[in-house]
């Protein structure tokens, strides 16, 4: 069992330190960024990769290395800030649920209940176009459906543990329920919502970077990984680098962090 | 390891069908040896009524409906149903002949009075048209059309008249006008669906003479990659609007490929808000951007605009400052700005950022990228912002600093369109601030003369005003590019309108 335990957390500190690696690079970004991600050359339209251009460049003779670098920060850093306030509405919503039940509850898990009726990406897909372009209209149409999960989760474990004994405890020193709430509920619960934040971070960024691809996502010339293969696929046959690039970089991102949040979740499971 | 055994069969089964979907057999190739020309088309409407909205440049397309008059290779208005059309001096009395045999699909002959019922049924159907109700017309034969347009000269009748809405249909016998209209075109429709792919069979009644094809399908394609995957597999034979990615590859194949690159009149331009920018400012965006630059990026597709009008063109000679960024800046230093610490120009504190709008189509967000690195090389700053419908949203509002945008400056051989489009007080597209008298004085009188030469004459003059005052910026004009498989030929390759296909001489080849 102990041995079984350590392999998990072999393994997730791994992947941690994967995660971490992309969270420095897209950091990291603009210093080692070889060239301008946005300068455009008419002599270097559509270049295979070269010791100058190692991942080539693109239609409008832009390094496609440099964006895919500074395209990291774009969708590794709306993903993170998605999920955290999704995160902090969520549970915030799911504690308040759990701990005073009633018409708030109600009212608001039918809400979740609605919002989860329909594919995320398809109520992503009609909010983004309503909103219309630009990066801030891509997370908030994400954000719409995602704090849901979020708020069922903290509900189901704070209606967990508001009837257990240090839960009485609290309420007969007179402590007030927002006490409660943010002193002994929400330090019991974070662990579970946390590891689900994990989980999340890989779909959401297929959310962003599907949203740029459909092109209700980044404005151009803003570099991110979906609208670069939306941009690429057009001359794919001739330039295969251009698309190949931001999608094994997406691939890659998406594992790593999918990865890390199973890897946290059996490590945790397996107590 | 039976499981692996078994994971294994599981890879193989799952290789064996992608290899079966994959197969040429099942990938719709066309038949070999048959006599239908299959092709793409762009854009699918609701209806094959010819005379109404723009569908009559796609029953043009279809080789279903003609007009009294097509342009030819030379943009020149030439006889078609009609033989000739002549004026009186004054340019308010039209006398068009008819050709001997125009019959209609069915055999029923086109006579004077079935033209004139088109042409009022035009004016009732289509608001761009409506003029054409208040005119009177005279049938005094069978083969005569004379028409009265009042105290109102009409010196482009002609030209107006070989516009595919234009287009002659059976009144009397059509039932339905939007799926089965009875047109005098070499090709009847065999199936239409609404918005969606179209075949059409040859018309064995034409009155032209025999047609070349036994039918043609026009398959809905609005992507360039479905465009360049079904060329490439052989599904269709040719189409025009070739992206530059897709005409590089075909280029690289010639003996597989032909590729025809004729210049083109959808013009790629963008409006300078008179109400926001000073006249420095815009004379300065002008200067600074390069629209040979950006042709390049465009390879193939578009060829820099000299004018709104190719530069073959008596109306197109007029002179554009070209590219001068130094000029630019001192002109932005003598009206008080100054370069900031981020190499931005500045006036009273406040850097110079400009809102581009456009529209992702017609290659316009390359050209918002590419003006947005020329004018921030020179010290302008500036965003985009991208719109799916430009009419109702920044072409509405006027809420722009630079607006982008794509039409077709030139539909019928004559300036007036364009200008009376873009320039005359309160057109459609002149919602940033352009005013000038003499400009407008100009126009009306475009409106009534008649010599093309004159009228040559004042369209530069009108075009000079517009481009001293730093109203607009022509940036290119898209080429008309087609391609086709070998022994193909036919489909208005060498036309520089978008709304002529088929036509009697198509042919496979076979």
């Amino acid at each position: 069992m102990k041995k079984r335990k350590k392999q998990l957390r072999n393994r997730m500190i791994i992947a941690a330190a994967f995660a971490l690696l992309l969270v420095l690079i897209a950091i990291l970004a603009p210093v080692i960024a070889p060239n301008d991600p946005y300068k455009t050359s008419a002599a270097l339209i559509r270049k295979a990769p070269s010791a100058a251009y190692l991942f080539g460049t693109d239609n409008l003779g832009r390094c496609v290395l440099s964006r895919v670098l500074i395209g990291a920060r774009t969708t590794i850093a709306s993903t993170f800030f998605l999920v955290a306030i999704s995160f902090a509405v969520g549970i915030l919503i799911g504690m308040m649920c759990g701990y005073f039940g009633g018409i708030i509850d109600g009212l608001l898990m039918r809400l979740a209940d609605l919002m989860l009726a329909f594919p995320q990406m398809v109520v992503a897909i009609a909010v983004a176009g309503i909103l219309g372009g630009g990066l801030g209209g891509a997370m908030l149409a994400l954000g719409i459906t995602m704090w849901t999960s979020f708020a069922r989760l903290a509900r189901s474990h704070t209606l967990a543990i508001k009837n257990e004994p240090y839960i009485m405890a609290a309420k007969l020193q007179g402590k007030n329920s927002f006490q409660i709430l943010f002193t002994h509920i929400f330090p019991n619960i974070l662990e579970p919502v946390l590891v689900n934040a994990l989980t999340q971070i890989g779909t959401t960024m297929i959310g962003i970077s599907g949203l740029s691809f459909l092109g209700l996502g980044v404005v151009a010339p803003q570099a991110e990984w979906g609208s670069m293969i939306s941009e690429a696929r057009a001359y794919i046959q001739i330039a295969p680098w251009a698309v190949l690039f931001p999608a094994a970089a997406t691939v890659l991102t998406i594992t790593v962090f999918n990865y890390l949040g199973d890897a946290v979740m059996e490590y945790r499971d397996a107590d | 390891m039976k499981k692996r055994l078994f994971a294994l069969f599981l890879v193989i089964c799952m290789l064996a069908g992608m290899t079966a979907c994959g197969s040429k057999d099942d990938g719709g190739e066309a038949p070999a040896g048959d006599n239908i020309l299959r092709t793409a088309a762009s854009f699918a409407y609701p209806s094959l009524d010819v005379h109404k909205e723009y569908y009559g440049w796609y029953t043009s397309i279809y080789g279903l409906s003609e007009s009294l008059f097509r342009f030819d290779e030379n943009a020149k208005s030439v006889p078609c149903l009609a033989e000739d059309a002549v004026t009186d001096e004054v340019g308010t009395t039209w006398t068009i002949t008819l050709k001997d045999g125009v019959t209609f699909s069915n055999g029923d002959p086109l006579t004077a009075d079935m033209v004139i019922r088109n042409l009022q049924r035009i004016a009732e159907v289509n608001s761009r048209f409506a003029y054409f109700g208040d005119y009177t017309y005279e049938a005094p034969d069978e083969k005569t059309i004379i028409i009265h347009t009042g105290d109102k000269v009409y010196p482009m009748l002609r030209n107006d008249l070989t516009s595919p809405e234009f287009g002659m249909m059976d009144l009397d016998a059509t039932t339905d006008f939007d799926k089965n209209p009875i047109c005098t075109g070499p090709f009847v429709i065999k199936e239409f669906n609404p918005e969606g792919d179209v075949e059409v069979a040859r018309n064995d009644n034409y009155w032209g003479g025999a047609v070349k094809l036994d039918g043609a399908i026009f398959y809905y394609m609005q992507e360039d990659d479905p465009k360049l995957l079904a060329m490439q597999s052989g599904e269709i034979d040719c189409y025009n609007s070739v992206s530059s990615a897709a005409l590089e590859i075909y280029q690289k194949e010639p003996d597989k490929y032909n590729v025809e690159v004729v210049a083109g009149t959808r013009l790629q331009f963008y409006i300078l808000n008179e109400n926001r920018l000073d006249p420095s400012v815009r004379e300065a965006i002008n200067l600074i951007v390069d629209k040979d630059a950006i042709a390049e990026y465009l390879k193939g597709t578009v060829s820099p605009a000299t004018s709104p009008f190719p530069a073959s063109a008596a109306y197109s000679q007029v002179t554009i400052p070209g590219v001068d960024v130094a000029k630019a800046k001192e002109l932005l230093e003598a009206d008080g700005y100054a370069l900031n610490a981020d190499g931005i120009y500045e006036k009273d504190g406040k850097p110079l950022k400009l809102n581009i709008c456009y529209y992702a189509a017609r290659s316009l967000d390359t050209d918002a990228i590419l003006i947005q690195e020329q004018l921030k090389a020179a010290g302008i700053d500036s965003y985009l912002t991208v719109e799916e419908d430009p009419d109702s949203t920044y072409i509405a509002t006027a809420d722009f600093d630079i607006a982008l945008y794509c039409m077709i400056s030139d539909k019928c051989g004559d300036p007036q369109y364009f200008i009376d489009s873009t320039l005359a007080d309160g057109a459609y597209y002149n919602v940033a601030g352009f005013k000038s008298d003499e400009c407008q004085a100009l126009i009306e009188q475009l409106r009534v003369e008649t010599d093309p030469a004159k009228r040559a004459e004042l369209a530069n003059q009108i075009l000079q005003i517009a481009i001293d005052d730093n109203a607009f910026g022509y940036v290119g004009l898209f080429n008309h590019t087609t391609v086709l498989r070998p022994g193909v030929s036919g489909f208005a390759e060498k036309i520089p309108f978008d709304f002529y296909g088929i036509d009697a001489n198509t042919t496979k080849g076979n």
